[in-house]
């Protein structure tokens, strides 16, 4: 019985170990292709959101929500756009790509939205693609940095947050130029965004003779325990390390390098540059300095986000970090789109966000580029005193 | 010689709480033969009670690890009455599935009280720093150990000496004959689900200021819990001790000189090895087919 009993549990255990390290996402799409003329009916015009509202990334997705509430309320205060309510139908990917799969299927042939913003990590978008293109709906992601996402063009996938291929090598410059750091080790998360954010800056480290990457260590989401690895790096004795990751395990990762006695300079990437990060992180993240695209505050670098930054503060109590940012920018494009295509038609919102120039987004003038990627300025924030302060920025580089 | 010592401290450490957390579920499982798939989640429970019994009332740290333990516990035996107490006669498969359920049913509990955010707990001992010639360890580990290993023997003495430690393996060995022996099956179960409960609510107490607290935390613990348990062989506590050591070493060495992407990977490596040429677990040796 005990031995049966065992085998049982086995099996049953590598199924939910491969649910939870594989999460490749395939998900069988379901039939139904719905016309694009579906969706322009009516006075109300629908979007799909697709973000992780649980799970370890909630806090992201919640925030993301946030920012896209913000323009809703604007939106509303106005009397819709061209007398047509807007109307945000939210979907919570759980973090996993079979769920965002699953949730873009409903969006599109159950409620027939009329284009889609997610995901926040790069997985999900990837799979979530797979299902907006052959549906042909607009779909932007706000948080997703994995470079492929967009390369080599998607004619219906956009993006308005930076990617990798931006960010990994602007940080680069700027650890060995700036800061003449160069003996940097990596530790990633092993997702498409941690692995091609570590990618991208060791290949700029690497082909433009910057420095050497002493080590590039992988971590699963979730995990807790970064002893191993981070001994490893110690005795390399690099002079800064890279966290390609998310909040809450990147918060573990500093706080366990400083355990560890190390009192090296940390890195991170634009998913580190926000309040929960210093909440999590303590005192073990002085110092740390973010790529990012948005700070509260920093007026002369943003100064279309005054609004946005004090509704914000009114409503929640507390400064909008990026995600809100991306959240609230993503959906003031898709407001514009969709007032310059005049309905709801997918097909005219596509034309829409094609015919954005220098269109005056909260972080920025946005106009997207031959891939759908809109430019975004870069900042460089080091946290100070509690705070992340701003540095530099990609314009103060050149 | 420093890293090879410092990897070897960190592994002891992990280990120590996979043996608190593997514990319980052990006796559990040796006990009703059934696979508790929400034991991760009373781990996970503990370090929530823990978190908002300091934020709300303000108590010291060392006051709220008995507070946690006692309400996980209580948790535990709730648990055992509404979502397998009833289902005892029918088939395992039953009693695990409700347990999934239960995981489930507690993940989205927690997170509708406390929101899906991370969440931080603070420690007297976080601030400690030991440097012993270049190793280092914080306050806290070494504070997760010592108590770990004196809880691990105050157990393990429990169940090799006391009288409820007998009825508890004679429970676990075969629960029809003990019961004809006279002893009280159900209240030996009751003690059962709640000391484990203890154990995983301890575990999740003393990491919880090394560790994020968020919802979803306990599913890996569940995942680790059950291979240090096979490891060591079902309802086997010499068994259980040693292999979440066993484990939170291999898990260590394996990171640090091999490769730490595929970590989790060796830990079920470990336990398909065990599975096929030990099926009854390192030290089950002692453990007989029932009929």
């Amino acid at each position: 019985m005990k031995k049966k009993m065992g085998s049982t549990v086995a099996g049953l255990l590598l199924s939910m170990g491969m649910v939870l390290t594989a999460c490749s996402g395939n998900a069988t799409p379901g039939a139904g292709s719905n016309g694009s003329s579906a969706a322009a009916n009516g006075d109300v015009i629908k979007i799909g959101a697709v973000l992780p509202l649980t799970g370890v990334t909630a806090y992201y997705g919640t925030t993301i929500k946030q920012g896209i509430d913000l323009v809703l309320d604007e939106i509303a205060a106005q009397g819709g756009i061209n007398g047509k309510k807007i109307e945000v139908i939210y979907e919570d990917d759980k973090g996993t790509p079979a769920e965002a799969v699953n949730a873009t299927q409903k969006l599109i042939t159950q409620d027939h939205v009329s284009a889609i913003i997610g995901a926040h990590s790069s997985s999900n978008t990837l799979a979530m693609r797979d299902v907006t293109e052959r549906e042909k709906v607009v779909h932007m992601t706000p948080a997703s940095g994995a470079d492929n996402i967009t390369e080599p063009g998607h004619p219906y996938m956009f993006r308005y947050t930076l990617y990798n291929g931006q960010q990994g090598p602007a940080l680069a410059r700027y650890v060995t130029g700036k800061l003449n750091l160069k003996d940097v080790a990596i530790v990633a998360e092993n997702s498409d965004f941690g692995r091609t954010g570590a990618e991208a800056f060791k290949k700029t480290m690497e082909n433009e003779g910057l420095g050497n990457v002493l080590s590039l260590e992988f971590y699963k989401q979730g995990d807790k325990d970064f002893y191993p690895q981070l001994t490893k790096i110690k005795n390399m004795n690099p002079s800064a390390i890279l966290i390609s990751g998310n909040i809450t395990e990147g918060a573990q990762i500093i706080k366990q390098i400083r355990d560890l006695g190390m009192n090296t300079q940390l890195f991170g990437f634009a998913s580190l540059a926000n309040d929960k990060f210093i909440e999590l992180a303590g005192k073990s993240a002085k110092g740390i300095i973010s790529i990012g695209t948005f700070e509260p505050a920093a007026y002369n670098y943003f100064p279309n986000s005054k609004k946005m930054v004090e509704t914000y503060k009114q409503k929640y109590g507390k400064n909008p970090d990026m995600q809100v940012a991306n959240g609230y920018g993503s959906m003031q494009i898709f407001a514009e789109a969709i007032r310059l295509a005049g309905s709801g038609d997918r097909e005219k919102i596509r034309e829409g966000m094609k015919q954005l120039k220098d269109f005056q987004g909260v972080t920025g003038p946005v106009t997207f580029n031959e891939n759908n990627q809109s430019y975004q300025m870069l900042i460089f924030e080091k946290l100070e005193n509690g705070k992340y302060v701003v540095i530099g920025s990609d314009k103060d580089m050149k | 010689m420093t890293e090879f010592l410092q990897q070897t401290i960190n592994g002891l450490v992990m280990g120590s709480t996979y043996v608190l957390i593997a514990l319980g579920l052990t006796l559990v499982l040796g006990m009703m033969d059934m696979a508790n798939f929400a034991h991760g989640e009373l781990f996970m429970a503990g370090a929530f009670v823990s978190v908002s019994v300091v934020q709300s009332f303000d108590l010291p740290y060392l006051a709220v690890i008995p507070i946690s333990m006692a309400v996980v516990a209580i948790l535990g035996i709730i648990m055992e009455r509404l979502a397998f107490h009833p289902l005892r006669h029918s088939a395992r498969i039953n009693l695990m599935v409700s347990s999934l359920g239960v995981s489930i049913l507690l993940q989205n509990v927690v997170q509708l009280i406390w929101g899906p955010d991370p969440r931080n707990m603070q420690s007297p001992f976080a601030d400690i720093q030991l440097n012993l010639g270049g190793v280092f360890i914080n306050g806290q580990r070494l504070f997760v150990v010592i108590v770990a290993v004196v809880m691990i023997a105050i157990i393990y003495y429990g169940i090799q000496k006391t009288k409820i430690g007998v009825a508890m393996r004679a429970c676990a060995f075969d629960m029809e004959t003990a019961k004809l022996m006279g002893i009280k099956a159900n209240s030996v179960l009751f003690i059962t689900f709640s000391v484990g409960a203890a154990l995983a609510a301890l575990a999740g107490t003393l990491m919880a200021p090394i560790f994020s607290v968020y919802p979803t935390m306990g599913v890996s613990a569940t995942l680790k819990a059950f291979v240090v348990v096979l490891l060591g062989g079902i309802g086997n506590v010499t068994g259980a001790i040693a292999g979440g050591f066993i484990l939170g070493l291999v898990e260590t060495y394996a990171a640090g000189y091999l490769s730490s992407e595929y970590k989790d990977v060796f830990a079920f490596v470990i336990m398909i090895l065990v599975l096929l040429f030990k099926p009854a677990g390192l030290f089950g040796k002692h453990v007989q087919e029932k009929v």
